[in-house]
């Protein structure tokens, strides 16, 4: 499965750099790569955050409710505490939780959906009417309810939202697997004697990877979206003083609206759009780029 | 004595169940069957090309895909080289593959996108465990050279689409020959192709099977390919084959008004000066009519031919047509020459 | 060529615009057509062929131009006409009949339907009018005129390649250009279109201009053959002309490629290579990497379209020479 991703891979990077050639940049790499810029600046802050971070995001370091000023870019809360430093810390949670909860989706959706689209039968009609009645749930209703069930850690909940996006997934791949299996190459690979493994591993698969990369990168948006939901709502898996986005979002969105210290729920929103717009935009990007290289192939 | 045939098709049928609306299944209406291919019988001797020839939905290329087994056959029995094919199944089936192959008509669609052209070859020598790894890579650098492309190190690393439709096709037959098959069907492989390049690929073919030793089961709705590589011809219609025998006999002599049909279509500039001219088009094979299957379309029609389906009528050791009518177009076309 | 021509193509050029870069699908291509004259256009892919049907009637994709030359027809230049003035000529001067019927027919509408609409976008008149010159040229055609009733999918592939024919005929226009218009079809019921086209212009008078990749075809149907090569128009002459006396050394190996059917023969002949990549064509002469007799200068230089003998152009430096045996 391995050279298959490999393939993939190389078929994009040639899809990018073969456009490169005498031709001004279209709407879509541009998607793709200011999608790209913005998921992997924010990657970064979250990751060198005790590098860059100006003050320790749990302490009073200021006086409260400060505008932003130099000494405090972003202002500062209640507690004194700088938002700066807040918004670097507080990407950790949601990044890592829309990434580890999409990754979970995606190693139990992919292989259920290959194996239901390919062996059809009962199997694949069960598994169906199982996955499109959780699909069938709004994501954070659903989330909310297993967040109750289970008691809301950061594990919890990231297997709450992992279990929502597994049927985006395995709808996706299954209805790929379905069109696939009816190619001519998979015919040949049967009349070359191929066993149904190979036939799934090796001209399958490989051939429903740009569908999946596209569905991974608008899934992780929208579980990131759905985290925040969860912490805005209280249920989420965050327990002061620890910096989130979601949850300075809810603790002061009245506030900011009420005395009109807008940099307090400012903030921490608009980084949330910001990081669902990165990943939605790289989707999109890929989704335009890869369906016509497609359909040219 | 030896065994000449290498395949024997004895009473083969493919029905293929008609889908039906929700509605229609409520009011449970019986199931209806598309009669692809309807009880033919023929065998193709070691060596030989055999020419499969018809228009488009005559079951022509659903009896290729029978006898390679990629459709599981309603009646009848397929012999391979001795052996019952007609029901194998599993590891037994997979094992056998190797010797009987399949070269598809669309060269665009056949080839997987995503495998480079090396790893396409390749991939049957893998599958069938046959040969160490650099083995493998040279037997596949030699097979592209066999096939024509060069430098076989600059395709084996190539992917499907930065090739043309012909190199495509090459690349098919090289997939196809690693595992050195001796029956082949070739399923109207240049039908997809420019005209300048389909004869490149038809020459290759005939090339490769003095090479290899193959047998072919050629299908195509082009007379003038078949005219020049084959040496029987069966045309069918309707899932029947209506006329079958030597080369020579069906395309000099032909006997069914059909066959005849076929061949003064053909565009360009005629053999004979006239053509028979027939009405309508192939009519589809859910409801079968009773008698000759033609009748409908046919010119030289008669009272008995809407009744009785016309039998083989014995011609020669090797010619037989299945017509009522055959003294009657053996007046008016005595010779096709 | 003749003076009375309908339609005359005077040194036209297209250009795509494509991922890959710029490519020049037609390079200065000319040709006249007369009034009940049918000229095939006949070439393989990569050609030009169909992108010149596009071009005369100004519906090439968005990422083509037309980059230089003059498109007449009854002495209105067709490249300098507005969008309007382009959908009075379309359908009802020129018309076009595309490979696949189904991309011509809308799936939803009843034949009869489609065809009142045409009219109707054209002319004004009531429906039941329309309907009945609709069910008149159908009879005319000798398609029973009950398929008025008919959807598309009801319809066998020939019978909606006819159906496009009438829709593509209705308002009489002049010129009719089939591009591929039997290809996917069956040879017996490619026959019949053959004979329907050749009909339209002995009873109606229309030109028409035949594109297709088949000689045979094009010998069929057609009083004479025009051959384009990647974006060349390398030989054009009567019919007869060209099946017994081709000069070019690409048709003459088309010519020997198309297997016929004989009975002793069981030679095939065949280009070698592949027609070119359109993006990075071949200097000089464009046939010459193919070419069995070409010589340095054919490498270096493109050789001009020249009229060796009357009515008779090719477009090769050594025109006449047998290249093909």
């Amino acid at each position: 499965m391995n050279s298959g991703k490999k393939l993939s891979l190389h078929g994009m990077l040639q899809a990018i750099s073969r456009v490169k050639i005498r031709r001004p940049i279209t709407e879509e790499e541009w998607f793709i790569t200011i999608g790209g810029s913005i998921i992997f600046l924010i990657f970064m802050m979250a990751l060198l955050a005790p590098f860059i971070s100006p003050y320790d995001p749990t302490i009073k370091t200021g006086a409260s409710y400060q505008p932003p000023s130099w000494e405090h870019l972003m202002g500062t809360d209640k507690f004194g505490r700088d938002m700066f430093s807040r918004i670097i810390w507080g990407g950790r949670i949601p990044l890592v939780i829309g990434l580890v909860a999409t990754i979970f989706s995606f190693a139990i959706g992919v292989p259920l959906g290959l194996l239901s689209g390919y062996f059809g039968g009962n199997f694949d009609r069960i598994l169906s009417l199982v996955m499109d009645s959780i699909y069938s749930f709004p994501g954070l209703v659903l989330a909310i309810a297993l967040a109750a069930l289970l008691g809301s850690s950061v594990v919890n909940i990231t297997v709450a939202i992992a279990v929502i996006y597994v049927p985006t997934f395995f709808r996706v791949v299954r209805g790929q697997v379905l069109s696939i299996k009816e190619e001519l190459y998979v015919t040949a690979a049967i009349s070359i004697g191929a066993k149904r493994r190979t036939i799934i591993a090796r001209y399958i698969f490989p051939n429903t990877i740009p569908s999946i990369a596209i569905v991974f990168s608008l899934s992780i948006a929208d579980a990131i979206l759905t985290e925040a939901g969860l912490s805005f709502l209280g249920l989420g898996p965050v327990v002061p003083p620890v910096p989130d986005w979601a949850y300075d979002l809810q603790k002061w969105y009245g506030l900011a609206v009420s005395q009109g210290y807008w940099w307090l729920a400012f903030w921490p929103g608009f980084f949330i759009m910001l990081t669902v717009l990165g990943y939605s935009l790289f989707g999109e990007g890929l989704n335009e780029i890869l369906n016509p290289m497609l359909r040219e192939v | 004595m030896m065994n000449t045939k290498i395949v024997e098709v004895e009473n083969l049928r493919k029905l293929f169940p008609v889908q039906k609306s929700f509605l229609d299944r409520l009011l449970s209406k019986k199931i209806e069957y598309v009669h692809a291919v309807d009880d033919i019988s023929f065998n193709i001797k070691i060596g030989e090309v055999f020419c499969l020839v018809g228009e488009s939905g005559c079951g022509k290329s659903t009896t290729g895909y029978l006898i390679v087994r990629l459709l599981e056959p309603t009646d009848g029995k397929i012999i391979f080289r001795g052996i019952d094919i007609t029901h194998i199944k599993g590891e037994e089936l997979r094992k056998l593959r190797k010797e009987f192959q399949i070269i598809f008509q669309d060269p665009y669609a056949s080839l997987n996108p995503r495998m480079k052209i090396g790893d396409i070859i390749r991939h049957p020598l893998d599958i069938h465990m046959i040969g160490t790894r650099e083995e493998r890579r040279e037997k596949v650098l030699s097979m592209l050279k066999d096939v024509g492309l060069y430098p076989p190190e600059q395709f084996y690393d190539k992917y499907p689409h930065q090739l043309s439709g012909g190199q495509r096709q090459r690349v098919a037959i090289a997939r196809v020959l690693v595992l050195q098959p001796k029956f082949l069907v070739a399923d109207e492989p240049t039908s997809m192709l420019d005209v300048s390049v389909q004869a490149n690929i038809v020459n290759l073919m005939m090339d490769l099977k003095r090479r290899f030793n193959l047998t072919y089961l050629y299908i195509t709705h082009d007379f003038g390919i078949a005219s020049k590589i084959c040496d029987r011809i069966a045309v069918m219609y309707l899932g029947k084959i209506v006329e079958i025998g030597k080369r020579e006999e069906v395309l000099g002599e032909p006997r069914h008004p059909y066959t005849i049909a076929l061949l003064t279509s053909i565009p360009g500039r005629k053999i004979a000066g006239k053509k028979l001219k027939i009405r309508g088009e192939v009519p589809n094979a859910i409801n079968i009519p009773i008698g000759c299957r033609f009748y409908a379309r046919c010119p030289y029609k008669k009272d008995i031919c809407q009744e009785l389906e016309p039998k083989f009528t014995k011609l020669s050791e090797t010619h037989y047509v299945a017509c009522h009518n055959i003294e009657m177009i053996k007046k008016d076309w005595p010779t096709l020459f | 060529m003749t003076n009375q021509e309908l339609l005359s193509i005077k040194n036209l050029s297209v250009v795509y615009n494509t991922t890959r870069g710029r490519l020049i699908a037609i390079d200065n291509f000319s040709l006249g057509l007369s009034e009940g004259e049918i000229i095939s256009v006949v070439g393989e892919s990569g050609s030009g062929k169909s992108t010149l049907g596009y071009a005369i009637l100004r519906i090439l994709p968005p990422n083509g131009k037309i980059v230089n030359g003059e498109i007449h027809f009854n002495g209105i230049n067709i490249i300098q006409l507005s969008e309007k003035e382009l959908r009075e000529l379309r359908g009802k001067k020129i018309s076009m009949i595309f490979q696949d019927p189904m991309t011509s027919l809308d799936p939803l509408m009843r034949i009869g339907d489609q065809i009142v609409e045409t009219i109707l976008e054209h002319e004004k008149m009531d429906k039941e009018e329309a309907w009945n010159i609709g069910a008149n040229l159908l009879e005319s055609l000798r398609i029973d005129s009950e398929r008025m009733y008919d959807f598309p999918h009801q319809l066998s592939g020939g019978m909606r390649q006819r159906i496009v024919i009438a829709l593509a005929i209705v308002l009489n226009p002049k010129v009719v250009i089939a591009d591929e218009p039997t290809t996917g079809l069956d040879v017996i019921v490619q026959y019949q279109i053959l004979d329907l086209l050749k009909r339209l212009r002995d009873e109606r008078k229309i030109s028409i201009i035949f594109i297709t990749h088949d000689l045979g075809l094009a010998y069929d149907i057609s009083d004479r053959i025009a051959v384009m090569y990647a974006g060349k128009l390398v030989e054009l002459a009567e019919k007869n002309k060209l099946f017994d006396r081709p000069l070019h050394p690409y048709t003459q190996g088309l010519l020997k490629s198309i297997p016929e059917l004989s009975i002793d023969s069981k030679n095939l002949v065949s280009i070698p290579g592949y027609p070119p990549d359109m993006v990075t064509p071949p200097r000089g002469c464009r046939f010459h990497p193919r070419c069995p007799i070409a010589m340095s200068l054919c490498r270096q230089k493109e050789p001009k379209l020249i009229e060796v003998e009357k009515n008779h152009y090719v477009r090769c430096f050594r025109s006449g020479e047998v290249a093909f045996k």
